[in-house]
């Protein structure tokens, strides 16, 4: 798996909605300031609810939260050995 | 250092003082006495029961103490709150230091079909333990610091 095939913008997102703390969007979320810190470094891909709360805490659609780079996902496709 | 990290170095900390403690104590102070018993099946019994009754107490104890310390420290904070993250680093430390248990207590077995004395097996089974418990915390603090890729 490549490093950074997920990309997000909360850092940008929070500057733009009055310097939100992180500690304010992990208690919007639901999660701890930690967690907050592991996703903004891509340390930590969130799961699919916790990726919607924090766009519904933005009020954006979560494409413009994360991004995906299918090119840099090295992941190893699934081959059917029946066929 | 957030409050699951301060955990599992107070984890840490809690079982090499407590397991080592216990271990110096039967060993080291009252090594006259226990040494000699080392090969009977029925020492290594008394000891790790013992041991396990006295960590588990003692482990009590210390958490009793630290959950206070914490609790007046993070005053506006839920000690017991595990977001899914902590839960993921959680589970994955645990299955590292359930791998590391595992490899010890097959080890333990090779002295036994060597025909080894039977404390080899005894010491191989406490190191694994040991060692297991240290890994799952050290694992914990890795994780926190390096993060987890799915």
């Amino acid at each position: 798996m490549s490093k950074d095939h997920i990309q997000n913008n909360i850092r940008t997102l929070r500057f733009f909605k009055d310097e939100m703390t992180q500690q304010a969007l992990a208690d919007e979320v639901g999660v701890t300031r930690q967690t907050i810190v592991a996703i903004e470094k891509m340390k930590y891909p969130p799961t699919l609810e916790i990726a919607f709360r924090i766009a519904n805490v933005f009020g954006v659609p979560i494409t413009e939260v994360f991004s995906y780079d299918a090119e840099a996902d090295n992941f190893k496709k699934r081959t059917n050995k029946r066929c | 250092m957030s409050i699951q990290e301060k955990k599992a170095v107070f984890n840490l900390i809690t079982t090499i003082v407590f397991m080592g403690g216990y271990i110096f104590y039967t060993f080291g102070i009252h090594g006259d006495e226990s040494l000699p018993r080392i090969n009977e099946i029925q020492f290594w019994g008394e000891f790790m029961l013992v041991m396990m009754g006295v960590t588990i107490v003692l482990k009590i104890a210390a958490h009793i103490l630290f959950s206070i310390v914490m609790t007046s420290r993070h005053k506006d904070e839920d000690l017991e709150f595990m977001d899914d993250y902590d839960k993921q680093i959680e589970m994955r430390s645990d299955r590292n230091s359930n791998y590391i248990f595992i490899i010890g207590f097959i080890s333990s077995m090779i002295p036994i079909a060597m025909g080894k004395p039977v404390y080899y097996m005894f010491i191989t089974l406490l190191a694994g333990g040991f060692i297991s418990g240290i890994v799952s915390d050290l694992f914990k603090l890795r994780y926190y610091k390096k993060g987890i890729k799915l």
